[in-house]
């Protein structure tokens, strides 16, 4: 399990300026380049004059084609490297819905930059954040400027090629490779069973970014703190980029936990204060007291001082149940603050319920509820 | 009838639940038991019911030894597969219609795996 938080360490050697400047244009993720409307078409020349100045082919009408044809809703190489091109990813469009699902490129590591061309997020003031890809499949108003912007810079032709294979179905995969791939069945409604390979959205794995990039952003001095989350980050790619430019090689998931084991004290209070039994009195002395005091009951003989310690046996054992009682019922609605207490049990089932030697629970039992230690509850106040 | 079998132990359970979560078995898994242990206890195969109760998961450390495949003329691994596994400990109650023969439940739960 790979746990760590850090960002990637740097790349060794340093990048040109030129490639820099490409790396602040391109990206699958939103850049904080807010542009006005007018602006977007500005922005597409910028990244084709940037790309000439780092000697970088511009690409043209069959490159687009190329990242439209090979983008989809469900990447096969997700699952699998060895998936077979052709065969390596899927468009699934769900029924009953009036957008078109959002689709992600798994295309050669090279056609990355036209990838990031077609998939960039272009921030438009007042306007929702969304590529080129977006545009196309679910216009909006600014849908028709965008698009000139970019057929402008990259020529119509290239905008029509792109245009006609993002919205072209695809031709269905029939064949998987023959690893990574679980065979699993399901109930088949009215009987039998169903063969299923599951695969995942690609969404489901890159859209997760979004969902916990905060929870890993770097905590800024004298900034309120930043919300950490239990996750699962797990390398599952050296290489990424051979499966989509828009992924990267850790996969994260929230990570579910058992809930911690409550001590045996904080159980028995849970289970008390949610209609269980009133928590035990664990004190080891408690026995041999009772025990003590029995054995004085029971003697034949009395006096002034006999009694005075009968007296003084009952009060310290009355005493002690007492402490203990006010303590759980303390402890409880200071836990518990909303849940109403029923009473607590009386003295002498708070010191009977224990484990006793054999034929101590009767003579116990016996003598708590006595006459003498009953006087002694009532000059406690208690009965 | 329904049964339940106690404190079961399972060894190398997976734990990635589905696209988004992972760190607990499946409930899925556990129905995916109940129907694979079906034909043996006479039941139809989707017609028992499954109510698992996790006492314990340890999660592993590891990860499943990457597959190793020639490349540029060395054993090198290939692409790791992304995994979780653990240890858990589990008490399961099975809803089987017409059956009451523990004895069975225990044979059929032998050597099965939770795969989820």
């Amino acid at each position: 399990m790979d746990e760590d938080t850090t960002q990637a360490p740097e790349p060794s050697d340093k990048p040109s300026e030129k490639a820099l400047k490409l790396e602040g244009l391109l990206s699958h993720k939103p850049l904080g380049r807010v542009l006005a409307l007018e602006e977007v078409a500005s922005e597409f020349a910028l990244i084709r004059d940037t790309l000439i100045e780092a000697r970088k082919r511009v690409p043209d009408e069959a490159d687009f084609a190329a990242v439209g044809q090979a983008s989809g809703t469900h990447l096969v190489k997700l699952n699998s490297a060895r998936a077979e091109v052709g065969q390596h990813l899927l468009k699934i469009e769900p029924a009953g819905r009036n957008r078109a699902p959002e689709l992600f490129p798994s295309l050669d590591a090279k056609k990355a930059p036209v990838a990031k061309i077609v998939f960039r997020p272009l921030e438009i003031r007042g306007a929702q954040t969304r590529s080129l890809a977006d545009h196309i499949r679910n216009p909006d108003d600014n849908s028709p400027v965008v698009l000139k912007a970019f057929a402008a810079s990259f020529g119509q032709e290239s905008l029509e090629a792109l245009r006609t294979a993002l919205l072209a179905p695809m031709p269905p995969v029939t064949q998987l490779p023959a690893a990574e791939f679980p065979i699993i069945f399901l109930p088949r409604p009215g009987g039998g069973d169903l063969q299923v390979t599951p695969l995942s959205p690609a969404e489901a794995n890159i859209k997760f970014w979004e969902v916990t990039e905060r929870y890993f952003r770097k905590q800024e001095k004298d900034a309120p703190p930043v919300a950490r989350g239990k996750w699962l980050r797990q390398h599952v790619s050296g290489k990424p980029q051979n499966i989509s430019s828009a992924i990267g090689p850790r996969r994260t998931r929230f990570l579910a936990t058992m809930p911690t084991i409550l001590d045996q004290r904080s159980a028995e209070l849970h289970r008390f204060v949610h209609g269980g039994s009133f928590p035990r009195w664990r004190d080891p002395s408690v026995g041999p007291a009772v025990e003590a005091y029995a054995n004085l009951l029971d003697q034949p003989h009395s006096n002034a001082d006999i009694r005075a310690g009968l007296d003084r046996r009952a009060d310290a054992l009355i005493e002690g149940a007492k402490v203990f009682v006010d303590e759980i019922l303390a402890e409880a609605s200071h836990d518990f603050p909303d849940k109403e207490l029923r009473p607590a049990p009386g003295i002498d089932t708070i010191i009977l319920r224990r484990s006793w030697p054999k034929d101590g629970a009767d003579r116990a039992r016996r003598v708590l509820t006595g006459e003498h230690f009953r006087d002694r509850l009532k000059a406690a106040g208690l009965s | 009838m329904i049964l339940i079998a106690l404190n079961l132990r399972a060894s190398r359970v997976n734990l990635l639940m589905n696209d988004f979560a992972a760190g607990l078995p499946s409930p899925l898994a556990f129905l995916g038991l109940a129907a694979a242990m079906a034909p043996e206890l006479g039941a139809e195969r989707w017609s028992i019911g499954v109510l698992p109760i996790l006492h314990h998961v340890d999660v592993s450390e590891g990860r499943t030894k990457a597959e190793a495949a020639p490349k540029k003329g060395r054993f090198a691994p290939v692409e790791i597969v992304e995994d979780l596994t653990g240890s858990i400990s589990v008490s399961v109650l099975f809803d089987i219609p017409d059956f009451d023969h523990d004895f069975k439940l225990k044979e059929a739960l032998l050597g099965r795996r939770i795969g989820g």
